[in-house]
């Protein structure tokens, strides 16, 4: 039977703006002590999944530094710390990054990322009637371009050249969702 | 039109056995200087949704530190330089963390952990025919449960405890490889 384990002592190995390391040392349920264990804190990340009447996706296409490549993507960021309200983080980074509005916002699932090593959570949101109604507004590290794609044509994404995690995890999810809720699933 | 970013410069930050950040000085093509931007660096990863012949899912428990919590998930693993390539760190990490060893481990997909802030990509697979066969060999820190989950069960990923975003992901490359190779779909 597996156990949680003790934290006896924690540390902030590393921290500025963007990236804060906790190095713990634990204990485990039959006395075996982990000397070392990094947990990287990041606050909860929200990931939209947009779709229009048309049954369209709307994407987004920018650099991604970690990969060094100009990327296809589903729109998505990072709260704010002490936020709370994931659907309104999914609606904000919606309308900023794509300039485009949701009629409704479900909440499809939510997962971490990376529970071995990184503290967060992230929630997947599927964002319906879509329409572009307001301007992009992005931050100053942020150069994105807006696209929409049929769904079938993304929902394929195991044929894309280069892919992300963190979306064949939205898809999935997406995918459970309307085969609960076929009646919303995308006819594009 | 996105433009790549230009890398000015990079410096490592933070380096231990188990850690790497490299910090870029980068530009972009408006002129603004990001610095400092972190990536965390690290090997391959990969990740087995393992069959028995019976058609249930070998998962595993075990504590995570991230989440603080005892979770349910698939067997997974970084490649290590002994291993030849992600199909053998594969094979040895489904070995290491279950006892139990695939007549076949077939690859459904490579991604990005993270392609915001990670160098890294993770190589996912399914595994037939699944049997135990050898002794767990735990690393240090590593203390696991084998746990047989019926695969339509643990498709509908909806139990008790936090999830895992590289699981729900494997199952989406397993419900794409089964579409498309339905006569070996778990009955």
């Amino acid at each position: 039977m597996i156990k949680p384990w003790k934290i006896l002592e924690s540390k902030q190995t590393f921290r500025d703006q963007y990236l804060g390391v906790r190095t713990d040392k634990c204990a485990r349920a039959d006395g075996h002590v982990v000397e070392t264990y990094h947990v990287i804190q990041q606050t909860p990340w929200v990931t939209i999944v947009p779709v229009t009447d048309a049954g369209n996706l709307v994407l987004v296409r920018e650099y991604r530094h970690g990969a060094q490549k100009i990327l296809t993507a589903l729109p998505g960021g990072v709260s704010d710390p002490g936020e709370t309200d994931w659907e309104a983080v999914g609606r904000r980074e919606l309308v900023e990054e794509t300039g485009y509005e949701a009629r409704e916002m479900h909440l499809i699932g939510r997962c971490y990322p990376n529970p071995a090593i990184q503290d967060n959570e992230l929630f997947y949101y599927l964002a319906l009637g879509c329409t572009p109604s307001a301007k992009q507004s992005l931050d100053p590290n942020e150069e994105i371009e807006t696209l929409e794609m049929p769904y079938s044509e993304f929902l394929a994404y195991e044929d894309f050249e280069v892919q992300h995690a963190l979306h064949s995890a939205a898809l999935f999810y997406a995918e459970r969702y309307f085969f609960k809720h076929p009646e919303l699933r995308p006819n594009a | 039109m996105i433009k790549p970013w230009k890398t000015l410069g990079s410096k490592l930050t933070y380096k231990d056995d188990w850690l790497t950040v490299r910090s870029h000085r980068l530009e972009q093509p408006n002129g603004t200087i990001l610095d400092p931007f972190h990536v965390i660096e690290g090997s391959e990863w990969v990740c087995i949704c393992a069959l028995t012949d019976d058609g249930q899912v070998l998962a595993i428990r075990e504590f995570r530190v991230g989440a603080n919590a005892v979770t349910l998930g698939l067997v997974g693993g970084g490649q290590e330089p002994s291993d030849s390539d992600a199909l053998s760190a594969a094979r040895r990490e489904l070995a290491e963390e279950t006892g139990y060893v695939a007549d076949e481990l077939v690859q459904i997909g490579r991604a990005y952990a993270n392609w915001a802030n990670q160098d890294n990509q993770i190589s996912y697979f399914l595994g037939f025919g699944a049997k135990p066969t050898t002794q767990q060999k735990l690393d240090i820190g590593e203390d696991i449960e084998p746990v047989l989950v019926p695969y339509h069960e643990f498709l509908a990923y909806d139990f008790e405890g936090p999830k895992q975003t590289h699981h729900a992901a494997a199952l989406f490359y397993a419900e794409r490889y089964f579409k498309r190779h339905p006569e070996r779909r778990p009955k």
